[in-house]
């Protein structure tokens, strides 16, 4: 047994499973991408960071950003993600709204949803906010924990 | 063992695999999560805390979307939340998805919400509501605000198998009638599919 694990085969292998899991497993972070101003009250608005990056480079990127008011005063957003990829991905993603100063507005969009995006497909998600104090926000994407 | 080294290997690959990782014995694993978080359990069987959330925020999306609510001639507008039937296999109190709905359409201050009036003069809050009736004996004014809306609607379930799959279907449907003219005006739909094999811890 120590000759096994003093083996050179062996120490490879332990080396290419410790590689595997950081290069998989620790990077399934959080992509978020907003307004660059707050005030931007134009149809398409400009987003700051739109790039992926990690594990999300060359796979995910931002079509499109529309925005409008809906209920009189209330804005509406729509963000279009495409797959860059021919395999499908399987997204978990979230809203969240801020109001003029930044601060995070508590309301039912604080909720991650599934999005599932086949190759070379783009996806509009949508969302309206429930107080006219939302004036930005912060779309969350991260790769689902079950591709 | 013939490949102890393939063995030792596989042993390697799955410690260091990404897993989710279960608790073994009697391992302390117990943990907090925030409201609307994708590490919550996934069941089949049953509507849970996130799928009341997305629920009522896609609901309020397309209520607002379609501008309903402006339509009344004075706003504020009073809207009455009516009954919600549950008409799936488990048990739950359906304010789990209307207080967060009524919750975001406060916010919006498109519409207060009625709690002393309700079906057989019976409002939510029965204190207020039988105060208001003293008051009202007593000869005192006071206001009597007319609901303009009515919100009601029921949850079905349906399920489907194939082989070992099981796929459940949740259907959150809701009406908005305007009560002068006892018409619909908004019809909302969000249906929550859950498809698998067994539940899981996140997604």
């Amino acid at each position: 047994m120590k000759n096994l694990l003093l083996s050179r085969p062996f120490k490879v292998l332990i080396f290419l499973s410790i590689a595997f899991f950081f290069s998989n497993c620790a990077k399934n972070k959080v992509h978020s991408t907003s307004k660059e101003n707050p005030d931007d009250q134009s149809l398409e608005p400009v987003m700051k960071r739109v790039k992926f990056q990690g594990d999300l480079r060359d796979v995910l990127i931002v079509a499109g950003v529309k925005q409008s008011k809906v209920n009189e005063d209330l804005l509406k957003v729509e963000v279009r993600l495409q797959n860059l990829k021919e395999r499908e991905i399987n997204l978990s993603y979230k809203i969240e709204w801020l109001d003029q100063d930044g601060m995070m507005i508590s309301d039912s969009s604080l909720v991650w949803f599934p999005l599932l995006i086949k190759g070379g497909e783009s996806v509009a998600v949508q969302t309206v906010s429930t107080t006219t104090k939302a004036k930005n926000f912060h779309l969350k994407v991260q790769r689902a924990k079950n591709p | 063992m013939k490949h102890p080294l393939i063995l030792s290997f596989l042993i390697t690959f799955i410690i260091t695999s990404c897993g989710e990782r279960r608790p073994v014995g009697r391992a302390a694993d117990a943990r907090y999560l925030e409201d609307g978080s994708n590490k919550g359990l996934v069941n089949l069987e049953k509507i849970n805390a996130q799928d009341f959330t997305r629920a009522a925020n896609q609901l309020i999306g397309d209520l607002l979307s379609s501008n309903a609510l402006t339509q009344a001639p004075t706003q504020p507008a009073i809207l009455h939340v009516g009954e919600l039937r549950n008409d799936t296999q488990t048990y739950f109190d359906t304010d789990l998805l209307l207080q967060g709905m009524k919750r975001d359409l406060i916010a919006t201050n498109r519409v207060r919400i009625s709690t002393t009036a309700g079906p057989g003069g019976k409002g939510a809050d029965s204190y207020a509501q039988e105060v208001r009736g003293d008051l009202d004996s007593k000869g005192k004014k006071i206001n009597r605000p007319r609901p303009y809306f009515s919100l009601s609607g029921k949850i079905i379930e349906e399920t489907s198998r194939v082989d070992k799959v099981t796929q459940k279907d949740f259907y959150f449907l809701l009406t908005l009638t305007e009560i002068n003219s006892g018409t619909g005006i908004w019809f909302g739909r969000e249906l929550i599919t859950k498809q698998g094999s067994r539940g899981a811890i996140g997604f």
